[in-house]
């Protein structure tokens, strides 16, 4: 069958790298609208993320309800740490330094008290049993978990796309990032908005949380790699862009995947240049002003 | 004392400044000179490598002020210098143990560090510029776990000697002195360089960079200056503090340490002084009351952190510092 | 709109800073005296990590500690003991300040602690200087020029793949070995302790190139193994040899089995030994391991050791570095003993051009120097792991090696003892 001529180290790596890819895309989508729409620098969205795997890892129970309850719980918790940030970042409108210090500050605040609450070790998640498994892809084994994450995050592509270009919702959103003053003065309520995005993107980084536990678990330090990554991914796709950031997003988790695998030791360089790069060809573009 | 304290100062009479008499403050600053001089023979040899390490970072935030307070850029990587700068001072240990020689080295070394890198970040402002210095941060903290010597594991370092013909201190009482008399030079330094035509020349570009353009001032220079000389002061804190840790590793280029210089800047809010202050109480913060409680050093700081966010003085920081759709 | 200069503020902030900074020093005690334990009081400092990647490490440190002193009746050598607890961070200038506080402030006569070989590097000038041992118990730098104030009751990294190596020869005759580990100093000296027996012993990697698969550390450790998972399988590796700690040891056992690599898997103990193991369970089953310790041991203290942490700890099982600190607070009890019966100092072996003064030994007075003295006179330790003592050269246990193989005592998953390795230390 062709599929053993398909199925190689390097595409089964691919594959690993598009799996990853989309879970930081997921991570990273909520960054990108909260910095890029509503304004706000977020440093604490690592914070977020953690919050998810180890909700994900205390409510996990190995059946589809452990994973249900966990997701509810992170609606919840992604919403009120949305409108959480929203407070805090409040009396901070145009201070993006002040937004800075204020997330960092919360960033640490997190990770000490996750320590406490649930211990410095790592944890490791495991999906619901009937996905824990591996399916055999020509000579190899690949988690099945992986591929319904990859089908999960194109469905959750599709969906933001939808959401941004096609509903009304999007269509209020683009608009306060394109003029603030504008949208305001024909009766749209700008701060609601940005309320509103700060809580989608609460619930998206929450939720990647969740569904994202098995593959990057809860541990001190997640919040600080993932923040690293998804500053990356942002500042590459161009803040407030989902389709930037998915491009982005994709690129990264093959440089860090299968650019581990073809030239290692330099992957670390590639992910720091690139980011560089992108930022001084771009810095124009990375303005907030195109939400897809 | 013949002080005339002002009223309590409300809305009506704002002009109404505190006034003190002209040898108050003067006379202060002399005290607290006296004061840090004689630090060693006050206290135990703990306190006091902590005192000289905040100094060190006096040196940072210094170094993040020029950009912060009067470039009005915001950096979140003058770390990655300072251990450019350590790493430089490191290998000139090798071949002196003379003090001052290392610190020339260092601060040459940082400059010409951030002078290449410089040419990439100054390109960006406001945010973009604070995401470049942050990656360019990470870059050299990555170079340096891969090819500086000692790799993650850091390398030790001879102690330091102040001048020629005197032996290396090891206690930390004379590191601490001699950290101080670096510190005052470069103050000193520094003191003159925000006098200058060019300081004033950057306060000018932070506060509308196309009038400056229109004047025919090329701004692009004149920030890559700044972030040079920025650059070879965070060099300079480098050398200082593998005097009084004797130890590098690139550990030392890490975000916090640059988060901690750049808020120390803030609080600072436009004056050296300030930003050395802020330093010395966002170390003592961070090391001394994290000591005092048992290990939640992350906590301390993050709450330092916010409480600094909110503060009424940043507002006029960061007014210097836009989102670049603002930019009128 | 230009940036306000507040200089008259500013200038007010740094007296006001120094000010209070002095008032408060002030309060901590000003005494330039010397470090003297005339008091009948025994002050140790437990240098650990409490924050940062290291924590639950720490907190096991501490654990162990407590316990052994708690055996004993909080007393060593008879005297009663006070442990002053400080936090070595990540290892650099968290552990350099907390040693300096210890050490000055709170002027201990031992510092106990370091759970990795940064904190001991970072710390071991201080220790010359202030004349203060380390009792080690967590990694080490493999080499140190003067080990004169330095005392490891833990491990030389590159001890646990050289005591595997001879076995996995045997067993995999000429089969290759592929060998796989993190790509910083700590992982370099556990993959290369192996490589470099398992070489002289004649055997081969089966890598690309024959060097060992380094994974990147820097700047965070990764773990996505996937690249390497699948170039494993297509070698014809018959055994696969590792190590990793922490988060890593977890992700790479757990997409180990997810890709289906069916190799049979060999690796420094850290890899399932504690937190690892715990977060781990059926997915590390079958997994040999080489370690100085395991909680299956067959001797009295082992027993005693075990029973004690499990009743103290709901019914858990402690690990290697709970018995690391055990073994300190066994090795100060023999040295505070040895210095109470006192005995002129020796300097103890080894270049040290600041050996101990040969002060205040007369009739057993405890002080630093000769505490470190002692330390060169103690005998065997009577420890969990078995009984050991500290090799000459690096102040190492001299002590035995086991394979462990991962299985399951009851419900529990453990590392059951096979056989005794060998010997190993200096």
């Amino acid at each position: 069958m062709g599929l053993n001529v398909l199925v190689n180290p390097y595409t089964m790596t691919a594959l690993d790298g598009v799996a990853y890819g989309l879970l930081l895309f997921t991570i990273a989508a909520g960054l990108t609208l909260i910095v890029g729409v509503a304004g706000v620098f977020s440093m604490a969205h690592g914070t977020l993320y953690l919050a998810g795997a180890y909700l994900a890892w205390y409510l996990a129970d190995g059946g589809w309800t452990g994973l249900a309850l966990a997701l509810a719980a992170a609606v919840v918790v992604g919403a009120v740490g949305g409108a959480g940030l929203a407070a805090v970042v409040r009396p901070l409108v145009d201070r993006p330094l002040g937004q800075v210090l204020a997330t960092l500050g919360i960033a640490y605040l997190g990770a000490d008290q996750f320590n406490q609450v649930f211990g410095a070790e790592p944890r490791s998640v495991d999906p619901p049993r009937a996905v824990a498994g591996s399916v055999a892809l020509g000579d190899y084994q690949y988690p099945i978990y992986r591929l319904l994450f990859i089908a999960i995050g194109l469905v959750l592509v599709v969906g933001l796309f939808w959401l941004v270009e096609r509903s009304r919702a999007g269509a209020v959103v683009r608009a306060v990032v394109a003029d603030p003053g504008m949208a305001a003065a024909t009766g749209l309520r700008t701060s609601a908005v940005r309320v509103g995005v700060l809580v989608g993107g609460g619930v998206l980084a929450v939720g990647a949380g969740v569904l994202g536990a098995p593959v990057i678990g809860p541990s001190p330090g997640v919040d600080t790699t993932v923040l690293a990554y998804s500053l990356i991914v942002c500042v590459v796709g161009g803040l407030g862009s989902i389709r930037g950031a998915l491009l982005a997003a994709l690129g990264v988790g093959q440089i860090l995947t299968l650019g581990v695998a073809l030239v290692p030791g330099v992957a670390a360089f590639i992910l720091a240049a690139a980011m560089l790069v992108a930022l001084t060809v771009r810095h124009r573009a990375a303005l907030p002003g195109q939400p897809a | 004392m013949s002080a005339t304290p002002a009223s309590v100062t409300t809305g009506a009479s704002p002009r109404r400044a505190r006034r003190l008499p002209r040898w108050s403050l003067p006379t202060l600053g002399f005290l607290g000179l006296a004061a840090a001089v004689a630090l060693p023979w006050l206290v135990n040899g703990y306190v006091i490598a902590l005192a000289a390490t905040a100094l060190v970072m006096a040196v940072l935030a210094m170094s993040a002020q020029l950009l912060v307070g009067w470039a009005g850029l915001s950096p979140l990587g003058q770390a990655g210098y300072l251990v450019v700068g350590a790493y430089m001072a490191a290998r000139v240990a090798t071949l002196t143990d003379l003090g001052p020689v290392q610190v020339l080295a260092a601060t040459a070394a940082g400059a010409v560090a951030a002078a290449v890198t410089g040419s990439l970040a100054v390109r960006a402002r406001g945010i973009p510029f604070l995401m470049v210095t942050f990656g360019l941060g990470e870059l050299v903290h990555a170079a340096a776990n891969q090819w500086a010597p000692g790799g993650s594991e850091g390398t030790h370092t001879a102690p330091v000697a102040a001048l020629p013909g005197l032996p290396a201190m090891v206690r930390p009482g004379w590191v601490y002195l001699y950290v101080l008399a670096c510190v005052l030079v470069i103050g000193a330094a520094v003191a003159v360089l925000v006098r200058t035509r060019f300081a004033l020349l950057l306060r000018a570009v932070a506060a509308h960079e196309p009038r400056v353009q229109a004047a025919g001032h090329h701004t692009g220079r004149l920030l890559l200056a700044a972030y040079t000389i920025a650059g070879g002061i965070a060099g300079a804190a480098g050398a200082l503090a593998i005097a009084v840790t004797r130890y590098v590793s690139p550990a030392d280029a890490a975000m916090g340490v640059s988060a901690l210089a750049l808020a120390a800047a803030l609080i600072g809010s436009g004056s050296m002084l300030g930003a050395g202050a802020g330093a010395v109480l966002l170390v003592a913060a961070r090391d001394w009351v994290s000591g005092l409680l048992g290990g939640h050093g992350p906590t301390l700081l993050g709450l330092c952190f916010l409480l600094l966010a909110y503060l009424p003085r940043l507002r006029q920081a960061s007014r210097t510092l836009r989102l670049p759709r603002r930019r009128t | 709109m230009t940036p306000q200069q507040t200089p008259g503020r500013s200038r007010w902030r740094l007296v006001v800073a120094v000010a209070l900074l002095a008032a408060v020093t002030a309060c901590t005690g000003s005494s330039l005296g010397g470090a003297d334990n005339s008091d009948e009081e025994i002050r140790i400092g437990l240098i650990v990590p409490k924050s940062g990647p290291y924590k639950s490490v720490g907190d096991d440190q501490v654990a162990g500690f407590r316990l052994a002193l708690e055996k004993l009746g909080g007393e060593l050598g008879g005297r009663p003991v006070k442990v002053i607890e400080a936090d070595e961070g990540d290892g650099k200038a968290t552990a350099l300040a907390s040693a300096r506080k210890l050490i000055e402030q709170d002027k201990v006569l031992a510092l106990v602690g370091g759970a990795t070989a940064d904190t001991v590097q970072t710390v071991y000038p201080l220790l010359k200087e202030s004349g203060v041992p380390l009792i080690g118990i967590g990694g080490r730098p493999s080499t140190v020029e003067d080990p004169s104030y330095l005392w490891s009751t833990s491990w030389l990294s590159q001890e646990t793949g050289a005591a595997i190596a001879g076995h996995l020869r045997e067993t995999v005759g000429d089969g290759r070995v592929w060998v796989i580990g993190p790509d910083y100093i700590g992982g370099h000296d556990q993959i290369n302790g192996f490589v470099d027996a398992f070489r002289e012993a004649g055997g081969e990697l089966a890598n690309p190139g024959g060097e060992p698969a380094w994974t990147p550390w820097a700047p965070t450790p990764t773990t996505e193994f996937s690249p390497y998972l699948t170039k494993i399988k297509d070698s014809d590796a018959v055994a696969v040899y590792t190590f990793y700690a922490g988060t890593s040891a977890v992700e790479f056992v757990k997409q180990y089995r997810q890709y289906g690599v069916d190799v049979p898997l060999y690796a420094s103990g850290f890899l399932t030994e504690g937190a690892p193991l715990a977060a781990l369970g059926e997915q590390a089953e079958g997994i040999y391991t080489s370690l100085n310790y395991s909680t299956t041991l067959d001797n009295a203290a082992n027993r005693d050791f075990v029973r004690r942490y499990s009743a103290a700890n709901d019914g858990q099982l402690p690990n290697l570095f709970h018995v690391s600190a055990w073994d300190a607070v066994l090795v100060l009890d023999q040295a505070v003993t040895e210095t109470l019966r006192g005995s002129e100092a020796v300097p103890t072996a080894g270049a040290a051009p600041a050996s101990p003064p040969a002060g205040a030994e007369e009739t057993g007075e405890v002080t630093s120097e000769s505490l470190t003295a002692a330390l060169s006179r103690i005998g065997s330790i009577d420890s969990p792991r078995g009984a050991w003592q500290f090799g000459p050269t690096n102040h190492t246990p001299v002590q035995a090696y086991y394979l462990r193989e991962v299985a399951q005592d009851g419900q529990v998953w453990v590392n059951r003892t096979v056989q005794t390795l060998t010997t190993l230390g200096s």
